[in-house]
């Protein structure tokens, strides 16, 4: 019998959104357990946070311009109007408040005055733009240990138990230990984030491989719109340890440029100031007129084009940007050096759906808080949102639920199912080495997507699974550390994710955001403004619904039109 | 560069007598980061090799180690073509190459890490110029990787000097430099955080992968403070002022003398011994020649009283 | 050549052989030597953590009063070298600063002179004497003799002054014991830290550390150590019999000044280099 720890609240995952959660939940008085598969403000996307979308509420137009960036630039209308509206007052409100109080400092000018970039829809930063998440990490960091919550690092969730149709927390990995335990909690809040290594090159970090997505899917809570997922495309190409290294396309502090991209014959073909004033975060454009590069020989998807910040005074790059210091590293001069650049998956705009006024899911118990849901793609100030939303009701709840039982059964099949990946007896395939078969089929899927290459992936990933899965074996059976263990548990996620996917971008039959289809190359508002919603039953069950999208403030302004025309 | 020799220290003490080293050869491709090295061991010749990294571009910190005896982030150096990779020192160790971060997380605990403000917070944004926060953000800088902590030499086995090393005093200067922190850090840095104990060899500055100034930057602002909070702690550093002033040279005898006080003649210390060996003439330490600058070092201590920098 | 000479405060105390033997090297090497007699502490570590106003003061007026003679400034111990450099560096760098600085010396008729250079003896030897005029100087080539050279932190770290991305790069007094005839040894410790700044309370640290390093040039078949700094000789020399009975072994590694190894490569005598001040007794078979 494993060891189980019971609390009021779990929250899985020790991001931006997970830790607001958990402060929320403990500032009503609950009790709070975290797991987090990494470190504690360490792991994760959100020590990558270059800025923060500064809310200026000053004039109607400058509102209007921040809405109808975060519902039709950042989300392709795949988003929760009212949802948007309720966060947007938060982040004017409260996001910046909160950070401050604890101590984080906003980037200001010499006269004291606080430094936004100069655009249409402005960031502000930390003390220099490009360190804000790993500062405001540091920061929610100790604000978690100093009230003295019980975190547990460096443990992987494995599966969310249900019992009765309810969740009641999770069955627990300790990778470092090797041990195996159970939490059992009235709420569960999952905040496992939106970015996930599941291709060759990713953005994604060492431990992200989509189990947040996996455990909800295998629970089966439904699933929006997976196929919606960004690429980044001014990451460097090599080093590969550096595929996460994003030469930042969006707007700069300390001048009214941003950086550009080249073809390979010089020629300019992105900058966020032209080709998407409306959009602070212009990686769906980039990769847009990448692939127009791309199909027309003058780029790769993986290199032979280069970004650089040369068009602009090297002193403000210098004083205001931190990867300048990459440059330094290089030798090379950022006034004069354009870095070589590929494209990497990076995060997921779809993922669990969710009741945005409470943030649970459809399953009694389940909180979904931050990137890891269908409702809004990511950003540590609007995650941070989510968590708030999500650590309240949870607490909420935990007061008027009745202690849960702990499903015996259940945590012994999942224990039987850990220990099963445990076997170093006969040769097989390493956990690694089919993870990156898996990332070899979703990077050869790639941007440009259609209805054969959809199913080849998902065919492939189902052979993988049927041939591999139960396979795999392990260098040895040592509990302490034992990398390949955890590798083979994150197989499993990342097929059920792929898979999931897949799965997804076969049922829409449209072109939208960073989901291309080149077998349906328009945007089709008429037919497709609507969440693709995915559950699974057993092994091999899929369930599909759709539901359409209310616009009751931002209506899209064409029906149809071709996706490379658009502008979002 | 065609190979890569990577000499890697092994040791999982659940199932090993003792460390090892394993050697491995890795294809170089140019450009190539250790942490790229590792990744080629984990992914085709030892997959149970036990290392700790997340973001791969010196953001959390986590890929610290030693190559050829040297601190580095591993996502960050180039590999070299023959490395001996061993894990950071005065860390505890869990397996291979992944350290126990959890003492250095007790230490920022017992330092209070958090900013403790001397006023409430005004409200967002609160009055404050951007210069007033550059020397904090030197401390902001730090990843909390622990090479300086490795590197320290007072760390060496284990300490016992009371010094906390310099990585827990990076994250408390991130708010001792705070003009917006009202708490006594320079209480801390002395008592908690034994600062006295810095022998001052820029080891830690050396390895910073982010290039904080840690001895002019942290270290010595930090020892400002604790000397000012903590007086009783720093009686060398009085002693030694005092004798500056008085003499406009300093008397390394005199020094001892008034730093160890009476037990310094118990327990006869190496000023004494030097005595001995007439490495030091006492009649300079008793009748001290007039020095001829003293007048105008007297002066300077004069003008320069009561301030900090 | 004349140099202005700011000789520290350990030549005229604990190491009274560095400043006697420094006294009869220079003049054999052509170095004129001006000492700074007014000149004061520089300050060692304590007086910069505590006033770092007074510091810069203190230094820049020792870079003043060179100033005023117009030459180039040598000293004989790192930590001097350091705070001047750490000094000068200061005062360039930030103009509100040195305005302030150059003020108070102003009311002492002191003028600051910012292109003032600094150059420990050891760079004197190397850069200004040179290689070619070393060789012609020497009348005892100290073949045969095994020299581990412990370079002490404050003349090889931090990087923006001595340029070493890792001090274990440094090389300048292997190729000084090189030119002078001798066999360097390498061992571990070279570019380590001798502890001397925290042995006022206790010397408990520097011991510890120390010892190792002597151990392991002793093991690795040193006949002697050499230091440009008195601060590290202090440790090496004055601290061995602790580290021996730490370390419950008979250490007896003599330990050298800079000038000294140069001294008895020039034919000089033990007598004239005062060897007979160290703690350890120097027996090198020569005499």
């Amino acid at each position: 019998m494993l060891d189980v720890l019971t609390t009021d609240v779990l929250v899985i995952g020790g991001g931006a959104a997970g830790t607001n959660a958990a402060l929320k939940a403990a500032d009503l008085g609950v009790e709070v357990v975290m797991v987090v598969k990494g470190l504690l403000g360490k792991s994760g996307c959100s020590v990558f946070a270059s800025h923060l979308p500064y809310y200026d509420a000053t004039t109607e137009q400058k509102r209007a311009d921040r809405y109808r960036y975060a519902v039709r630039y950042y989300n392709h209308y795949l988003t929760d109007q009212e949802h948007v509206r309720r966060m947007g007052q938060y982040m004017r409100t409260e996001f910046f408040e909160e950070l401050e109080r604890l101590g984080f400092y906003v980037r200001r000018d010499d006269d004291g005055a606080l430094l936004p970039s100069s655009n249409r829809v402005p960031v502000a930063a930390a003390y220099k733009q490009g360190a804000t998440g790993i500062v405001l990490m540091n920061s929610r960091r100790r604000a978690v240990l100093r009230l003295g919550l019980p975190v547990h690092e460096e443990c992987a969730a494995t599966s969310l138990l249900v019992d009765q149709g309810r969740v009641v927390g999770a069955t627990v990995l300790d990778y470092r230990r090797g041990r195996l335990f159970t939490v059992l909690a009235k709420s569960t809040v999952l905040a496992t984030g939106h970015a996930d290594s599941l291709a060759t090159r990713s953005s994604a970090t060492r431990e992200q491989s989509a189990d947040g997505l996996a455990m909800a899917i295998r629970a089966g809570a439904e699933v929006a719109n997976l196929e919606s997922c960004w690429w980044h495309v001014s990451d460097m190409r090599a080093p590969r340890a550096w595929m996460r290294m994003h030469l930042y396309p969006n707007p700069l502090l300390g001048t009214d440029q941003s950086s550009r991209l080249y073809n390979n014959i010089g020629e300019m073909f992105y900058e966020q100031i032209s080709h998407s004033p409306g959009s602070s975060a212009p990686y769906v454009e980039q990769i847009r007129r990448l692939c127009l590069e791309v199909e027309a020989g003058r780029a790769n998807w993986d290199g032979n084009y280069v970004s650089g910040y040369d068009h602009i005074p090297s002193e403000t790059i210098l004083t205001f940007q931190h990867q300048a210091k990459v440059w330094k590293k290089l030798g090379l001069d950022v006034a004069k050096d354009r870095l070589e650049c590929g494209i990497t998956w990076h995060m997921r705009q779809g993922g669990i759906d969710l009741d945005t006024e409470t943030m649970q899911t459809r399953l009694p118990g389940l909180y979904v808080a931050g990137g890891l849901g269908c409702h809004y793609l990511g950003g540590v100030g609007p995650v941070s949102y989510d968590g708030k939303v999500a650590g309240t009701n949870a607490a909420q709840t935990a007061h008027l639920a009745s202690a849960p039982v702990l499903p015996e059964a259940v945590v012994a099949a999942e224990e039987a199912r850990l220990l099963g990946y445990l076997c170093a007896d006969a040769n097989g395939p390493r956990p690694i080495q089919v993870k990156t078969k898996i990332r070899a089929i979703m990077w050869e899927l790639g941007y440009v997507k259609n209805e054969a290459k959809l199913e080849a992936a998902r065919d492939a990933l189902r052979e993988l699974r049927q041939r591999e899965l139960s396979s795999m074996r392990l260098e040895s059976t040592s509990r302490n550390w034992n990398t390949g263990w955890l590798d083979a548990l994150d197989v499993a996620s990342m097929l059920d994710a792929c898979e999931a996917i897949c799965r997804s971008g076969l049922l829409r039959k449209e072109s939208r955001g960073a989901f291309y289809r080149e077998d349906y190359p328009f945007i089709d508002n008429d037919n497709w403004l609507c969440k693709v919603i995915l559950s699974r039953v057993g092994e091999d069950n899929w369930r599909v619904r759709y539901e359409p999208y209310a616009t009751p403030h931002l209506k899209p302004d064409k029906g149809r039109e071709p996706f490379f025309e658009a502008d979002y | 560069m065609d190979i890569v020799r990577a000499k890697v220290f092994r040791f999982d003490p659940e199932v090993d007598h003792a460390p090892r080293f394993e050697t491995f050869e890795v294809p170089y491709v140019p450009q190539m980061r250790v942490l790229d090295v590792l990744d080629y061991i984990h992914e085709t010749l030892a997959q149970d090799i036990g290392y700790r990294w997340f973001c791969g571009v010196q953001k959390c910190g986590c890929c610290a180690l030693r190559v050829n005896g040297r601190e580095l982030l591993a996502c960050w150096e180039p590999a070299q073509v023959d490395m001996v990779i061993e894990p950071l020192k005065h860390v505890p160790l869990v397996r291979d190459l992944v350290v126990d971060r959890g003492p250095f997380e007790d230490d920022l605990m017992r330092l209070e890490t958090w900013l403790q403000r001397s006023k409430p917070h005004p409200g967002f944004p609160e009055p404050l110029f951007h210069r007033a926060m550059v020397p904090a953000i030197e401390a902001l800088k730090c990843l909390a990787c622990l090479a300086c902590q490795s590197a320290c030499p007072v760390l060496e086995d284990d300490g016992n000097t009371g010094f906390i090393g310099p990585a827990p005093l990076v994250q408390l200067a991130q708010f001792a430099l705070d003009p917006r922190d009202g708490a006594d850090r320079g209480r801390t840095a002395a008592i908690e955080g034994g600062i006295f104990q810095c022998i001052s060899c820029y080891k830690c500055q050396e390895v910073c992968p982010t290039e904080i100034p840690l001895v002019d930057g942290i270290i010595e602002p930090l020892k400002r403070k604790a000397i000012a909070s903590a007086p009783e702690k720093a009686a060398h550093t009085r002693a030694f002022l005092d004798i500056v002033e008085e003499r406009g040279y300093i008397d390394p005898v005199q020094l001892v003398l008034k730093t160890r006080g009476l037990a310094a003649l118990t327990r006869p210390g190496w000023a004494l011994r030097l005595l001995l060996r007439r490495k030091v003439d006492p009649r300079k330490s008793v009748f001290p020649k007039r020095h001829k600058g003293v007048a105008q070092v007297r002066k300077l201590f004069e003008k320069m009283r009561g301030r900090r920098s | 050549m004349k140099l202005a000479y700011y000789p520290g405060c350990s030549s005229q105390s604990t190491c009274l052989e560095l400043g006697a033997s420094m006294a009869q090297v220079a003049p054999r090497l052509g170095l004129d030597l001006i000492a700074l007699e007014s000149a004061s502490c520089t300050g060692s570590r304590e007086i910069r953590a505590a006033n770092r106003d007074l510091f810069l003061a203190l230094n820049a007026r020792i870079l003043a009063q060179a100033g005023a003679l117009d030459l180039p400034l040598m000293t004989v111990c790192n930590t001097c070298t350091l705070n001047l450099l750490d000094t000068r560096k200061a005062l360039a760098e930030d103009s509100e600063t040195r305005s302030r600085i150059g003020d108070v010396l102003g009311e002492l008729g002191l003028v600051y002179r910012p292109e003032v250079e600094i150059d420990h003896f050891l760079w004197v030897l190397l850069e200004r004497v040179g290689a070619g005029r070393l060789r012609e100087l020497i009348v005892r080539p100290l073949s045969g003799l095994k020299v581990a050279a412990f370079y002490g932190c404050h003349l090889i770290r931090p990087q923006h002054h001595y340029g070493f991305a890792d001090a274990r790069e440094a090389h300048m007094i292997e190729d000084l014991a090189d030119i002078l005839g001798c066999e360097s040894i390498d061992y571990i410790g070279r570019t380590e830290c001798c502890g001397f700044h925290t042995s006022a309370e206790s010397e408990k640290v520097a011991v510890g550390l120390a010892g190792r390093y002597v151990r392991s040039a002793s093991e690795c078949g040193a006949h002697t150590l050499v230091t440009p700094c008195p601060l590290c000789h202090t440790v090496l020399d004055a601290f061995q019999g602790q580290m021996s009975e730490q370390l419950k072994t008979n250490l007896d590694l003599p330990v050298l000044h800079l000038p000294q190894l140069v001294g008895l490569a020039l034919g000089l005598k033990p007598a004239d280099l005062e060897l007979s001040r160290h703690a350890v007794t120097v027996e090198l078979g020569i005499d």
